[in-house]
């Protein structure tokens, strides 16, 4: 990594950070003082009191100082905005190049204009066109808008919509180095030294291809304090850090540093090093989507899959029903359950559903990523068990990372299967801790016994293992179920059963050493 | 004192020995690898399944080698145990589609770096051997198709006899692959799954 930091412009620490943080630890120091000198009644004790009035007295008058100064020298222009607001969407030229970005997307988004999450088929991402942020400064003007992480450890990317030189608008795409825990972690002052990186996607009318080389650029920084628009910018008042980076000329296959707050940069692209005269100036920023970067797991995960019984809401029944009919056959057949990230104008999202099946009696591809949010498939009798296995785990895994973090509570598999006599169940599994999920998934993924083996090699051993553990059970629900719980049940997932042909009733499967079978079922309505 | 240090030592070589050297028999292997165990072919119901085996059907055919192989141990020598590996020829339509048996040439210490491995005994009430007669012992085997980048969810080998000849009965049951939208799709495994039946070759 080669970092290309010039100097740093101008730093103005906020005293307000600083006194608090202060009063904050000194609270208990000066706590800790008064008792021992109460206790000893020293003559020191009316100094103190004095001294410490005063002390409280200079933080107030400080805090309100800082303030005001930072209000009057910061002169860049940082608030929020919209893709929606009427001021953009009568910006010819911004709408030119909105345009092109969303001529990338897929049809059905084109098809609802309310659709605040935008999913970019192509670069693979979502991003949040409602929670952009402005920002300008000497003429130069861009609209930055979150790129949502699908998992929690992921870069900050953001979509940037740049003024350039002609007063047109580039677009680019940049990833700081850095995660959303990272900006709670770190000071603002260690995350500026982390790399800021570039992608054009067009510029001065030029479109590039995607997976176009990152490009990196000489910049200088300013940390500064901006209001927050007395709550235009994030909904609060007062004041928060952030800071600008400006470029003097960029590359291509270099690897730089910086990264945060807002920055300004070169922005060609064309593999060699260029100066500012050649393209526009980047004026950017790391911008969260802070209400979708957590991911929010269903707390009824037995109601909502009842919910995707509903015609309105999924309407998994017609393919239930069909996987039902395949039981009996030497391969296996699949349904692939897609969700739109936006609601109709009913308020209702789209669901699709593809059936799948292989034609030669070889293997059916279930996808992740996109707008999968899950996948039904069959277990054919006599061949396999009748109980969901840790492959289908593995795949819920894999799914729900690629899923956005507004969208991993909707992450379920549906496995229908048939058991040695004949009793047909349709079982769900849906998460109910991400962390303890995925960890657990992983210890076994990643077990020394497997070193060095190939993912399908690991699925293989892994696989052969429990069919051990299952091979005394003469394939019979209860006891499959039974086994299946010891082994998952503290996985971080509910596994539920459908309870009628409708799968608008499930039960959750719990392991219960006061019940025959070892294992109890727990009506939806008691969830 | 020394007799004392002396009988301590043995005792804890003894024990050592023995921790490391715990022979389980493969039929009662319940998947939970103890570790220092050797899961060993004990009854030799592994023996049988050894041969050079072909399907045949015009100008398609699917050739299948078995071995035995004794001890086998992944990387971390955490336990041992003994497996049945294989490999494999298949032409369709005489064209040669995959021949991954020349690996047999090679003497692999973990057996899961064979095509095929495994040895897991299965019988009538284990249910997924619905055609298994009540004392018949089949195998449930795992198939991996590197070359093409698929496994089994089920390959079940049953030993038959098909017009007086010894054979074997397989079912390939592929495993559903997981896919990432908007990328190629992953390649089919070289043999379409399904029952095969296998002439044992003198």
């Amino acid at each position: 990594m080669i970092s290309l930091v010039l100097y740093r412009e101008k730093l103005v620490i906020s005293l307000v950070h600083i006194s608090k943080t202060f009063s904050s630890l000194g609270k208990t120091i000066f706590i800790n003082f008064i008792n021992q000198l109460i206790m000893k009644k020293t003559k020191f004790y009316q100094l103190f009191i004095s001294l410490l009035c005063l002390f409280l007295m200079g933080i107030t008058f400080s805090s309100c100082e800082v303030e005001k100064d930072f209000a009057i020298d910061n002169k860049i222009i940082v608030k929020k905005c919209s893709m929606k607001d009427i001021k953009l969407s009568s910006d010819m030229k911004l709408n030119h190049a909105v345009n092109y970005l969303k001529s990338l997307q897929t049809k059905s988004l084109l098809e609802n204009p309310n659709a605040r999450f935008s999913y970019d088929e192509e670069l693979g991402i979502y991003y949040d066109d409602e929670k952009g942020v402005y920002m300008s400064k000497d003429g130069k003007e861009s609209y930055t808008f979150p790129v949502i992480q699908t998992e929690d450890t992921e870069k900050i990317k953001n979509i940037v919509f740049n003024k350039n030189s002609n007063n047109e608008y580039d677009i680019y795409i940049t990833k700081y180095d850095f995660t959303k825990e990272d900006m709670a972690n770190y000071t603002k002052e260690a995350l500026a030294q982390r790399e800021i990186k570039y992608q054009a996607l067009l510029k001065n009318g030029v479109k590039y291809t995607i997976e176009a080389q990152w490009i990196l650029c000489f910049y200088t920084e300013a940390l500064i304090a901006i209001p927050i628009d007395n709550g235009e910018l994030t909904g609060n008042f007062g004041y928060e850090l952030t800071w600008v980076t400006i470029s003097s000329a960029c590359f291509s296959s270099v690897d730089t540093g910086n990264s945060g707050g807002a920055s300004i940069g070169n922005g060609n692209n064309n593999g060699n090093e260029t100066n500012n005269s050649q393209g526009g100036t980047i004026i950017t920023g790391a911008v969260v989507d802070n209400d979708a970067i957590l991911p929010q797991l269903s707390e009824h995960p037995c109601k909502d899959m009842a919910d995707l019984s509903k015609p309105n809401s999924g309407d998994i029944k017609p393919e239930i029903d069909w996987l039902k009919t395949k039981l009996d056959e030497t391969k296996e057949f699949g349904v692939e359950v897609e969700k739109s990230p936006n609601p109709n104008s009913d308020g209702n999202y789209n669901y699709t559903k593809t059936e799948k099946e292989s034609n030669e009696n070889d293997h059916v591809e279930l996808s992740f990523g996109g707008y999968v949010i899950g996948a039904a498939h069959s277990h054919p009798a006599n061949l396999t068990y009748a109980i969901p296995s840790y492959g289908d785990l593995k795949w819920l895994e894999i799914c729900i990372s690629h899923v956005p973090s507004f969208r991993k509570q909707d992450v379920f598999t549906i496995i229908i299967c048939k058991d040695a006599e004949g009793v047909v169940s349709t079982y769900a599994i849906k998460i109910t801790n991400l962390l303890s999920f995925t960890t657990k998934i992983n210890a076994i993924w990643n077990n020394s016994d497997y070193a060095g083996f190939s993912e399908k090699q690991k699925l293989d051993e892994i696989h052969k293992k429990q069919v051990k553990k299952y091979k005394n059970t003469n394939n019979q629900t209860n006891l499959l179920e039974k086994i299946f719980l010891e082994e998952f049940a503290g996985f971080g997932i509910d596994i539920l059963k459908a309870t009628n042909n409708n799968f608008d009733n499930w039960e959750t499967l719990k392991l219960d050493s006061s019940q025959t079978s070892g294992v109890k079922s727990v009506p939806c309505s008691n969830n | 004192m020394k007799n004392i240090l002396k009988l301590l030592a043995l005792f804890a070589l003894t024990t050592s020995c023995k921790a490391q050297n715990q022979i389980i028999d493969i039929q009662n292997d319940n998947g939970d690898e103890i570790t220092g165990a050797y899961y060993k072919d004990i009854q030799n119901i592994l023996d049988p399944f050894i041969g050079t085996y072909i399907y045949t059907d015009g100008t398609t055919s699917l050739k299948i080698v078995l071995q035995k192989k004794l001890m086998s141990s992944h990387s971390n020598l955490r336990y041992y145990e003994d497996l049945i590996v294989g490999e494999y020829q298949y032409i369709k339509d005489g064209v040669e589609i995959a021949n991954t048996l020349n690996r047999l040439n090679i003497n692999k210490p973990d057996g899961s770096n064979y095509s095929i491995c495994g040895n897991n005994i299965i019988t009538k009430t284990s249910g997924i051997c619905p055609d298994c007669t009540p004392n018949e012992k089949a195998l449930f085997l795992g198939f991996v198709d590197d070359l093409t980048d698929n496994l089994t969810d089920s390959f079940i080998v049953r030993r038959v006899v098909e017009d007086g000849q010894p054979a074997i009965k397989i079912m390939i049951l592929w495993a559903i692959s997981g896919h990432l939208k908007g990328t190629p799709s992953s390649q089919k495994p070289n043999i379409p799954g399904g029952y095969y039946i296998l002439i044992k070759q003198p």
